[in-house]
């Protein structure tokens, strides 16, 4: 299981759910609002995605890549050109940002010093926040997009969900979907459920954890609701400090600060057998 | 006398070679030396079938592998690219580098030298016996994250430091040296009295396709682009 290459013919898939609920206003330590640092992190995502899939004659589509929002309404979290469905390939959203921006950079100058480099960033995701928590109606959309392009990719590595959230969902108990969704599979696997919950809050965060023990009763429904860690993943964690993960750990993050939630995405985006 | 007895190479994909970032570049120079490189570009970088060409290119010219040698290979990079005019993902794939190995032999009558840069590999073998594996032992090093040659030269500080020598291995009675790269290295390190037989009973490129096909459809070897040179002294 997950062993399937990753390739143009045979790609592989992330979803990302969103959620935009009024609480994601809240302030975070990095001075930005929850649903700031959150599009921040999703746009370096995919951005790094990209880049990862940019040879010198173009960008391959190893990766077919969604965006589902969920506040006031349940919709595809990617606007402008990238309309009418939820799945992309990863060369429409590279030839599909919102806008480009400009950054300057310093950067080595080969000789010992530093000079400064213009670099173009594009943004395809903006911060929202308003309204409910209606994670179960996210969860139905995103499993029939889900089921969708598991027929479609019977031999694919699976399509991996990664769900962001800060509260309680108001609109039902979506487990039942989210295992159901868990279920869904290819030849090469079930679905990946990844589930990051974070928190401006005091106290310890749990990451990537292999017991409830700690959890409260939230946190033990989204650890349940969460995959078992893919084996090919663990040492990738590790290498990222997370020493104790093993294949018995939750792909979960209860409580996250600013630095769990972008390792949880850079360890979450990572499949093996890219070629 | 020949010296290059085998020169095979294997794409990902058999219906796409043109894809296959390993190199290999052999040249003879005065007094019958004869140089040999093999490079493997790393798949997750822009252009590294080119600079893996490049390298090869450059090691067969001059085998002083040094900060003025690579900085010479990069100015070759990069000579072909206008940053300036690129898209944005390009500019940033460009911005990351292209990295890949070099292995890079010398032979010198029936002396040979050596050096490795990553996880391409080499064995020397007296036609029954492996004598010696270079830079690795066991096959779980190749899961190690090799240093690599980089495209961008703040990469490469640390890289100097941990080239692999082999100053003087004998090619004498039967003695081949197996170069390749890391699929097939890793392959070899699983089982290696079983596998090196294989590799010793090699003698035309169909076989050494087949041999490739049935690993990777038994999933003892790892889909990658697989090259093999063997070096050694015959007649003909």
């Amino acid at each position: 299981m997950y062993t399937a290459e990753i390739s143009r013919l045979n790609p592989s898939a992330f979803l990302f759910v969103i959620d935009q609920s009024g609480s994601m206003s809240e302030m975070m330590a990095t001075e930005q609002t929850k649903a700031q640092f959150v599009a921040d992190v999703l746009n370096k995502t995919l951005y790094q995605l990209i880049i990862r899939c940019t040879r010198s004659d173009g960008v391959r589509n190893y990766f077919d890549v969604g965006v589902i929002a969920y506040g006031n309404t349940v919709q595809s979290g990617l606007a402008g050109a990238l309309n009418g469905k939820i799945l992309f390939s990863l060369s429409d959203i590279e030839a599909n940002p919102l806008r480009i921006e400009e950054r300057i950079k310093r950067v080595p100058d080969g000789a010992g010093g530093l000079v400064e480099q213009k670099t173009k960033f594009p943004v395809w995701f903006d911060p929202t926040s308003s309204g409910n928590t209606p994670m179960r109606a996210a969860m139905a959309f995103g499993a029939e997009v889900v089921t969708e392009w598991c027929d479609a990719h019977p031999t694919s590595y699976p399509l991996t969900i990664i769900h962001v959230t800060d509260g309680v969902s108001t609109d039902g108990d979506p487990s039942e979907i989210a295992d159901a969704m868990k279920k869904l599979s290819t030849g090469d696997g079930e679905c990946l459920l990844f589930n990051l919950h974070i928190s401006t809050a005091e106290g310890q965060p749990v990451v990537f954890p292999s017991s409830e023990n700690s959890l409260d009763t939230y946190g033990r429904l989204l650890f349940h609701m969460s995959s078992l860690f893919p084996e090919h993943l663990v040492p990738i964690a590790r290498e990222r400090g997370y020493t104790s993960v093993d294949s018995t750990s939750r792909f979960f993050g209860y409580k996250a600060g600013y630095e769990a939630i972008v390792d949880f995405f850079d360890i979450g985006t990572r499949p093996s057998n890219l070629r | 006398m020949r010296i290059i007895l085998h020169n095979w190479t294997m794409g990902k994909q058999a219906a796409e070679s043109h894809l296959n970032e390993d190199a290999v570049k052999t040249k003879t120079r005065k007094r019958g030396i004869k140089y040999i490189a093999v490079s493997d570009g790393a798949s997750e970088s822009f252009a590294s079938r080119r600079w893996a060409r490049i390298l090869v290119k450059q090691f067969v010219q001059n085998r002083c592998v040094d900060k003025v040698w690579l900085a010479k290979a990069i100015a070759e990079y990069n000579k072909d690219f206008d940053r300036n005019e690129m898209s944005w993902s390009a500019q940033a794939a460009f911005d990351r580098g292209s990295f890949a190995t070099l292995l890079g032999v010398k032979i010198q009558g029936n002396k040979a030298s050596i050096i490795v840069v990553g996880d391409s590999f080499v064995v020397l073998d007296n036609g029954s016996k492996i004598l010696k594996t270079l830079p690795y032992t066991e096959s779980e090093q190749f899961r190690e994250n090799p240093l690599l040659l980089s495209t961008i030269q703040d990469r490469n500080t640390e890289v100097f430091a941990k080239i692999h020598k082999e100053p003087k291995v004998y090619l004498v009675n039967k003695s081949k040296l197996y170069c390749m790269t890391d699929a097939l290295g890793a392959w070899l390190l699983a089982d290696k009295s079983a596998r090196m037989e294989k590799l010793r009973n090699l003698n035309r490129k169909d076989d050494f396709v087949d041999m490739v096909e049935q690993a990777r459809a038994e999933g003892t070897m790892r889909r990658d682009d697989t090259t093999l040179v063997i070096i050694g002294h015959a007649e003909g």
